[in-house]
């Protein structure tokens, strides 16, 4: 218990007494604006102060209610601005990856002019390219665009790869993302595609995205902020989830990063041979389904080997073109 | 500033009889995971930031569960901002993540439990602060009451309330639950659910 949580107790003592004014709760704001953590413990003490109230029946002399009756108390909650986490991490993308950062300058100012641009990235590459319409499109690994800002549409063909869009706001031309039959439609707004074989997978960030098939007649399904899903190539879209922190922890290589949470050790093997030509190869089939959570740079697959041999105790074995565990 | 007033009681209340029980067998298990005490503080107060900042407390099915996710993901940002990827905080994070699935035994915590802990919290209080917090929370007098009750002034109530509090707050930091269950990694669905 810190000192923080004693001067919380003295501010709901305060508020509790009869000397509470204007100036007080404007000291009170202060303390509060000043630190997440002031607000943290101060609504935790105000909840336990509430909940003393409980023992309000035993001077009644009644039996136990049910549901207690809180008195509705003045209490009044700060809240200070606190940008969502998201947020701070686009601001600061790119400081993850040396690769990324060293090339987001050069090319992204160049490209910045033009209507028509095609992008490709290598193995292990990470773009971050500010578009003419002040959209940014941030590229992962091994993926190439083909960009083409029109009077009356921006249309992205997602070749190959993954890519996410922060899609500056302009009604009079939606922002088109076409990945195989699979179209994503933004307005102003924050999403990434990622290309496979037999469709693409959508993930949303920041407000709402439409998503249909040309293959098919189905209505474009809406998905909002926070929402994930996979469009089949050959058929409409089935099914959406509601997941803002495997979003979040999916979008990760924005930052040169791969985030494992509960993760097999196959599909975390997986995610680093899409970034790196020195190739990790799961020796014994058995250590395939062994679960691992932590945040590894996307470049560099021997930390993560030595992590998993320290966590599994199973040998590894590092060459130069490969790494092979088990 | 936005202040919101209006669901606020509601939510004080649900915090107070839903969250706070289950505090410290958060407190302990996140020793167990080797964090400091301040350490331990800080990602406590972050808890309850985080739930101030809920609009709504109608989703959290089972309380504990959720307090003890919040923990976790407040965790993996910090290792993640840090840089920092110890194998032996990975590995606890991830049983931290599997008490998810363990029904909390706490899980409906009744109104008569409920009376009888917060009994105990008051009479485990010094004397003088005792009689302040039964003359306030039990027979629900104002401070000015309680001063006059006590032949007291207002000031030292004020002063004998917070500490009360801060010993109050202090056992909901320490109060020994029963124990958390922790079991193997839960075999769960991947990546994406297709």
């Amino acid at each position: 218990m810190s000192t923080i949580d004693d001067i919380a107790a003295q501010w709901v003592a305060r508020q509790a007494s009869t000397q509470w004014d204007n100036e007080a709760q404007a000291q009170l704001d202060d303390w509060l604006m000043a630190d997440v953590r002031h607000q943290g413990a101060h609504f935790r003490a105000q909840a336990a102060w509430l909940m003393l109230d409980r023992a309000s029946v035993m001077g009644a002399g009644g039996s136990v209610p049910e549901v207690p009756e809180f008195n509705d108390t003045p209490f009044v909650v700060t809240l200070a601005p606190h940008p969502p986490l998201t947020r701070r991490r686009i601001l600061t993308t790119l400081g993850g990856g040396a690769v990324a950062a060293s090339l987001t300058v050069g090319l992204g100012l160049a490209y910045a002019l033009k209507d028509r641009v095609n992008l490709t990235t290598e193995v292990g590459e990470l773009r971050k390219i500010p578009l003419k319409d002040r959209s940014i499109a941030s590229v992962n690994t091994d993926s190439r665009l083909e960009i083409d800002l029109k009077t009356s549409q921006r249309d992205i063909r997602l070749i190959r790869g993954e890519a996410w869009f922060d899609v500056a706001k302009d009604k009079t031309r939606p922002f088109v993302v076409a990945a195989g039959n699979v179209r994503v439609r933004a307005v102003g707004t924050a999403f990434s595609v990622r290309k496979f074989d037999h469709g693409a997978e959508v993930l949303v960030t920041e407000g709402v995205v439409e998503v249909w098939n040309t293959n098919t007649d189905t209505a474009p399904a809406r998905l909002t902020a926070g929402t994930r899903t996979f469009a089949p190539d050959a058929a409409a879209l089935k099914t959406v989830e509601f997941r803002p922190d495997a979003v979040d922890r999916a979008l990760a290589w924005r930052e040169g990063q791969i985030a494992l949470d509960n993760d097999t050790l196959q599909t975390a093997v997986n995610e680093f041979n899409r970034y790196n030509s020195q190739k990790i190869r799961l020796a014994d089939p058995a250590l395939n389904d062994a679960r691992l959570v932590g945040w590894f740079r996307t470049d560099q697959p021997e930390t993560f080997a030595r992590a998993v041999h320290g966590a599994l105790n199973v040998t590894v074995n590092i060459r130069n073109d490969e790494i092979i565990i088990g | 500033m936005t202040a919101r007033s209006g669901m606020c009681t509601k939510h004080l209340a649900f915090v107070g009889s839903q969250i706070l029980p289950h505090e410290a067998g958060l407190r302990q298990w996140l020793t167990r995971a080797g964090l400091s005490a301040s350490e331990r503080d800080d990602l406590v107060q972050e808890v309850y930031y985080r739930l101030l900042r809920q609009t709504s407390f109608d989703h959290i099915e089972d309380p504990r569960a959720y307090m003890y996710r919040t923990a976790r993901n407040i965790m993996l940002e910090q290792i993640r901002k840090n840089r920092v990827v110890s194998i032996t905080t990975v590995q606890n994070i991830d049983e931290l993540g599997s008490i998810d699935i363990a029904p909390s035994p706490e899980q409906a915590v009744s109104a008569r439990r409920e009376l009888a802990r917060v009994m105990g919290f008051i009479e485990a209080l010094p004397a003088r602060c005792r009689a302040v917090f039964e003359l306030r929370k039990v027979h629900g007098l104002s401070q000015a009451e309680t001063a006059r009750r006590l032949s007291l002034s207002e000031n030292i109530i004020e002063k004998e309330t917070a500490k009360g509090l801060s010993l109050i707050l202090k056992r909901v930091a320490e109060d020994n639950p029963p124990p958390a269950d922790i079991v193997p990694a839960p075999t769960r669905n991947a990546h994406v659910n297709y």
